[in-house]
């Protein structure tokens, strides 16, 4: 794999040491830093395929780093946190960030999360250049230019919120979408009362896409963050 | 340490200002707590309009200056200003004295005399005056006019009527001295029918006058045959007066015992109805309700918080009961901006303001200050109404705001008690938590650290069992101290702030969902079950502690029971009484004892079962799962299963979501 090129960056040695032999023992190249201006500077010469972001840093604030990393590129930006409240791993993904990890972490919880992250990364190539009006994920297919959605080939009845709530997540598969980030694209605004109603429409939206109760469900949920589509492999 | 104590005796003299502010200054260069102290003396009522206005003024003064206004009744001066040097611990006393004629101190003591040989062991201090001579002349007001004519009405009406009698008695063929009889009784009622106590004087000199003037030889004539009558003049007139005198004397001794009796009764049931309350909230209140039965006027209540004045309660006259001010409507007065400054000041001062005082003299109403010693507690505002209080309901008012401060005073100090106790007892549990954790800590630490250094040491003598064995018990010890982490970390966050929850509404099933990732997997080949039942259950919580909450049951669960052995976790919607979800974590265990039951969630408890593998428990982690569950509004209990298993449930409130019109179908956008 010549591009599954890997940022760490991580100020705790024993922990980068962990990641990184984890990383190369399942065939990932690995590139370290230590701090956050090294951080920015190498993701930008380097131009890793993801990157692994601790937010403790000892030189700058991890949500800095985020910044900066997105104020020119979209690549990949995995969060790793030790701090338990939500509130951290909530702004990292408002700002830009993919996905999180909250330390203690298992190494199989840290593969899984990184093999997401290429799935996506592999989707969004696929689909770059054609922008295409269908969307699929194993049963589901969605029709942007027709407004229709079929879930093994036939037609889901959706309510007009159920339907953008649909598109909002397949267009972001992968990502873990933060409940502000949704209510804000769906309603405009984040309200209390929304968040309430957005548990509502999200109950009846599964209800409609579970065909098979024993199937992985197709979208996630981060307790306390958000919701995620996740690609489903046929 | 001793407190002085200062007290400046207060008269309605001219001079009283300059002995205010002298005792004033002294007070306050010696740091010591100023009382204005007035002695009520019966004959209070008869004072002028004048010296009861400048009374009114000195004890204003007094307030202003920051001494307390006290008054004491009872008619020598002297042994009550004593009295109450004793029992308040007085060490100065200051007082203001005029320089008394050299005749008259042939017929009277002066009052610093007095005191100092009844009180030897406390400083007396004087202030010479020579101006104060107590103010005898009486102006007569429109309304003291009224009085008289009553009271000469009144004179003459007895006087005539005696008369008559006499008159009927000569008839009759009575004697003299019946008469005479007559007329002293007539002087007596005279006395204690009118209200000027010179009427008595007057009726003992116009009655002798009559007599002489009627039924005496010659009649008709003011003059005497019989010098005999001079003498019988003589004993009638000073009968007559003193038997008037004692009357009026005695009319006022109840007058003043009535009022004395009125005030100690408001006081009395003040004192007795805060009592009750121990609420700072109804403590104001109460007292508001006190004054204005009183006044019978519209009583503001400012309540503090952060020093200044904070919310604002009125309570009207005619209805008696709390309103808010916000909706009185635009016409009602209702307090505004000018009387939240005015309260503010008086709290910053400590003194009393607005209506008849100096400052702010102009505000609708009089604002009092509830302080006692360096606290405020809050400020009554009593409306201006059509007259000014008198100097009488104004002490009553002024001695109700400081029972309510010493009501306050002691709530205040009773909550600071409780507040050490828990405080105390937080102590000693953090105490107790910090010996248990560090053991605790302690054993799977060395584990791995031993652990971690066989292995580097290891030459090649272990072989693969031993080595798997080894990395196994490192895992398990790692996983023991991220769960034990986690609730110290859940412990913390309840300690902080019960009120710091991040409730949002979630969906049960995700909550559980997300906390079985975080349970224990490697524990054998113990399974566990979710059993879905419905995927609409919502609660409000905060998701982080409730998932802790499953993690730890489910988690105990894993540890206590046997190998192979299943754990099932339930949802279920409890309707009665109000809607709950119950959220049940069960297996088929051995089940605990009966006698153990209840203490399954005590802190610290570890139960006198051993876990099967031996494992060490902290006892902390049901007891983490109540203070979490109990936080939300719900409850958790432990039963046992039939035939053997263990259940633990525990309960939220649901919240139901009304959904803001989402129907449409989207096909009818097409």
């Amino acid at each position: 794999m010549e591009t599954s090129k890997i940022l760490v960056v991580e100020d705790d040695k024993p922990v980068r040491n962990l990641i990184t032999t984890t990383l190369r023992m399942h065939g990932y190249t690995c590139l370290e830093a230590a701090g956050g201006s090294e951080a920015v500077m190498m993701a930008s010469s380097h131009l890793p395929s993801i990157v692994l972001l601790d937010l403790g840093l000892p030189d700058m604030d991890g949500m800095e780093v985020i910044r900066q990393i997105r104020s020119w590129s979209s690549m990949p930006i995995l969060v790793i946190s030790a701090r338990s409240d939500d509130r951290d791993k909530i702004d990292a993904l408002d700002l830009g960030a993919d996905d999180y990890i909250t330390k203690p972490f298992s190494v199989e919880e840290l593969l899984a999360r990184v093999r997401v992250t290429f799935r996506r990364l592999a989707h969004l190539q696929k689909m770059e250049g054609a922008e295409s009006p269908l969307y699929s994920n194993a049963g589901l297919k969605i029709d942007y230019s027709a407004n229709t959605v079929f879930l093994n080939g036939t037609e889901l009845h959706l309510t007009q919120t159920e339907y953008r709530l649909l598109c909002l997540l397949a267009q972001n598969t992968g990502k873990v979408l933060t409940y502000n980030y949704i209510t804000r694209n769906i309603w405009g605004s984040s309200w209390e009362n929304n968040l309430a109603t957005l548990r509502v429409v999200m109950t009846s939206l599964r209800r409609k896409l579970s065909s098979s109760k024993d199937s992985e469900p197709m979208i996630q949920t981060h307790v306390g963050i958000g919701y995620r589509m996740v690609k489903i492999e046929n | 340490m001793k407190t002085h104590k200062v007290v400046v005796c207060v008269s309605p003299a001219p001079s009283g200002p300059r002995i205010l502010r002298t005792a004033a200054e002294f007070a306050s260069a010696e740091e010591a707590p100023l009382v204005a102290l007035y002695v009520e003396t019966p004959t209070h009522a008869a004072i002028s309009e004048e010296n009861s206005r400048r009374l009114d003024a000195n004890m204003a003064l007094a307030a202003r200056l920051g001494a307390r206004v006290e008054t004491v009744f009872g008619e020598d001066v002297p042994a009550r200003i004593a009295e109450y040097a004793h029992v308040n611990e007085v060490d100065t006393i200051i007082l203001g004295q005029s320089v008394l004629p050299v005749w008259k101190t042939l017929f009277q003591t002066p009052l610093s005399d007095r005191l100092s040989s009844l009180l030897p062991d406390k400083t007396l201090m004087i202030i010479p005056d020579v101006s104060a001579r107590p103010q005898r002349t009486v102006k007569i007001s429109q309304q003291q006019e009224n009085h008289v004519l009553k009271d000469i009405v009144t004179a003459v009406l007895l006087l005539g009527a005696a008369t008559v009698l006499g008159i009927l008695f000569q008839k009759a063929g009575l004697q003299e001295a019946n008469i005479v009889t007559l007329y002293i009784l007539c002087v007596t009622l005279t006395a204690v029918m009118t209200s000027s106590p010179a009427a008595g004087i007057v009726s003992a000199a116009a009655s002798v006058v009559t007599f002489n003037y009627l039924f005496t030889e010659p009649l008709f004539y003011f003059q005497v045959y019989d010098p005999g009558y001079m003498i019988t003049f003589v004993v009638m007139f000073i009968a007559a007066f003193i038997t008037g005198t004692l009357a009026s004397r005695l009319k006022e001794y109840a007058q003043q015992s009535s009022k004395k009796a009125f005030r100690t009764q408001i006081l009395l049931d003040t004192s007795r109805i805060l009592a009750q309350e121990d609420s700072r909230g109804r403590i104001m209140e109460v007292t508001a309700g006190q004054l204005l039965k009183l006044t019978g006027r519209k009583i503001l209540i400012y309540s503090v918080a952060d020093g200044v004045p904070d919310k604002v309660k009125v309570l009207e006259p005619d209805r008696g009961e709390d309103r808010d001010p916000a909706v009185q409507g635009t016409l009602s007065a209702s307090p505004g901006e000018e009387e939240r400054e005015i309260a503010s000041w008086t709290l910053r001062e400590g003194k009393s303001a607005g209506a008849w005082t100096e400052v702010f003299s102009r505000a609708e109403y009089l604002f009092l200050p509830v302080q006692i010693y360096a606290h405020s507690y809050g400020v009554f505002a009593i409306g201006r109404g059509e007259k000014a209080l008198s100097s009488f309901v104004r002490s009553i008012c002024d001695s109700i705001v400081g029972e309510c401060a010493l009501a306050l005073e002691n709530e205040y100090n009773e909550r600071a008690r409780e507040e050490v106790a828990v405080s105390v007892k937080n102590e000693q549990l953090r105490t107790t938590l910090l010996r248990s954790i560090s053991h605790d800590l302690r054993t799977p630490l060395t584990s791995i650290y031993g652990n971690a250094d066989n292995l580097l040491a290891d030459q090649g003598n272990l072989d693969e069992a031993t080595k798997r064995e080894i990395y196994l018990d490192i895992r398990n010890d790692s996983y023991w101290l991220i769960s034990v982490v986690q609730n110290l970390l859940s412990v913390t966050r309840l300690e902080n702030a019960e009120l710091k929850l991040d409730l949002n509404m979630e969906l049960i099933d995700d909550v559980i969902d997300e906390a079985l990732k975080h349970t224990d997997h490697s524990s054998g080949n113990r399974s566990v079950l979710f059993v879905r039942s419905r995927d609409d259950l919502y609660a409000e919580m905060d998701a982080s502690l409730i998932s802790q909450v499953i993690i730890n049951l489910v988690n105990n669960a894993l540890k206590y029971t046997p190998d192979a052995s299943v754990i099932k976790v339930e949802t279920e919607e409890i309707s009665a009484p109000g809607k709950e979800i119950a959220v049940s974590v069960s297996d088929n265990g051995d089940g605990v004892s009966e006698e153990e039951l209840p203490n399954l969630f005590t802190l610290f408890y570890t139960g006198q079962k051993k876990a099967p593998d031996s494992r060490r428990g902290l006892g902390l982690g049901l007891a983490v799962c109540r203070s979490i569950v109990e936080a939300h509004g719900g409850k958790i209990c432990a039963e046992n299963l039939i035939p053997h298993g263990l259940r633990i449930w525990f309960t939220l409130p649901e919240k139901e979501i009304i959904l803001n019109g989402d129907v449409e179908d989207i096909s009818g956008r097409r």
